[in-house]
């Protein structure tokens, strides 16, 4: 009984500990926006953050960090900053933030064959998170918020077992062939990305009414700015 | 999507706005709705854009569309970065928007 209280004392602590951390040190400092920000956009966010800086499902939490500071600059057109990744694990967040259309069949192949399938999914899980986030920001004139100090610990590298199928996508992604699924080899990064893009678009009951309104914000006014963002991107989907 | 929404709930909408920015899209805001998306995509975005569409549309909706065009953000790299098809259906069921707006200039545009 005593340990049992111990261990549960200690937890508590760790989690006090980590609250007071990241409430102290996350930001997100919206003072320019011309209006208020949704608290399910601020806790989505939140989360990104506090997520990135936990050891993911295959690289650990330093590594992550160091992929979203790649994908961050090279979002931007900023200099590389220096890094021990492997360079295979640099392109891809690299291209990916940057010049997204620009990936082949090809160029996603030689990506998979020297990270291995699962390690290229949660880089592109990252990496399309830090772009959205810092997107939003950088249109309310916020500053970029700073990424937290990489917790301790191993990757996971729990494999998804049955392993989802590669149909007509050159990444496997199952049988579902749509963007709530695609990053389906590493469900923590799924469910990560689409917390996210759930926030800031809708979910996927609301995507089914074409009448959807966000507030004064018609969904026809919703998807003048996704398609004009995505003709803007080349991107074909 | 777009056309979707339009088409059900008897609003026009003229699509030609996605792909040329003199084009007025017909909806509330809209000439600024697409300036706020094309600095969405582009690396020199800055809160001028949101500003301008808050005076048109009030301020939450203005910051609500600005979190739709960072979201898409992220959906355009989703798909092209694992190759999600459009498949052979969507394609000929978008024929009419994929030809008015040159869209299968795109380099995924084979990809089904």
């Amino acid at each position: 009984m005593q340990i049992y209280i111990v261990c549960k004392n200690a937890n508590q602590r760790l989690r006090q500990i980590r609250m007071e951390r990241d409430y102290r040190s996350l930001v997100f400092d919206f003072s320019e926006a011309p209006g208020p920000i949704r608290e399910d956009i601020v806790s989505a966010l939140r989360g990104t953050w506090e997520h990135l800086a936990r050891p993911g499902t295959w690289w650990d939490a330093g590594e992550r960090r160091r992929i979203a500071e790649v994908a961050r600059a090279a979002r931007m057109r900023l200099p590389e900053p220096a890094t021990d990744l492997p360079a295979a694990a640099v392109a891809t967040s690299s291209l990916l933030a940057a010049t997204p259309a620009q990936t082949s069949e090809a160029w996603v192949g030689e990506r998979v064959a020297a990270l291995g399938e699962e390690h290229y999914v949660e880089i592109l899980g990252i990496t399309t998170r830090v772009v959205a986030a810092d997107t939003f920001l950088r249109l309310l004139g916020s500053p970029p918020e700073p990424f937290l100090d990489p917790e301790p610990g191993q990757p996971s590298e729990e494999a998804v077992e049955p392993r989802p199928q590669r149909i007509r996508s050159w990444i496997a992604v199952g049988n579902t062939l749509a963007p709530p699924f695609t990053q389906a080899l590493v469900p923590s990064e799924n469910a990560a990305t689409n917390r996210l893009v759930h926030a800031l678009y809708m979910t996927g009951e609301e995507m089914d009414d074409p009448d959807f309104r966000r507030g004064d914000l018609h969904r026809t006014q919703i998807e003048v700015a996704a398609s004009t963002l995505s003709h803007s991107n080349e991107c074909f989907y | 999507m777009l056309s979707w929404s339009a088409e059900t709930t008897g609003r026009e909408v003229n699509i030609d706005a996605v792909a040329d920015p003199t084009v007025d899209p017909g909806v509330p805001g809209g000439r600024f709705l697409t300036a706020l998306a094309r600095a969405g995509s582009g690396t020199n975005a800055g809160p001028m854009h949101v500003t301008a569409l808050a005076r048109e549309i009030g301020g939450a909706a203005a910051v609500d569309a600005a979190a739709v065009t960072a979201a898409f953000e992220s959906f355009n790299r989703v798909v092209d970065g694992t190759g999600l098809p459009v498949g052979r259906a969507g394609r000929q069921q978008q024929a009419s928007v994929i030809e008015r707006l040159r869209l299968d200039r795109f380099p995924h545009a084979d990809h089904v």
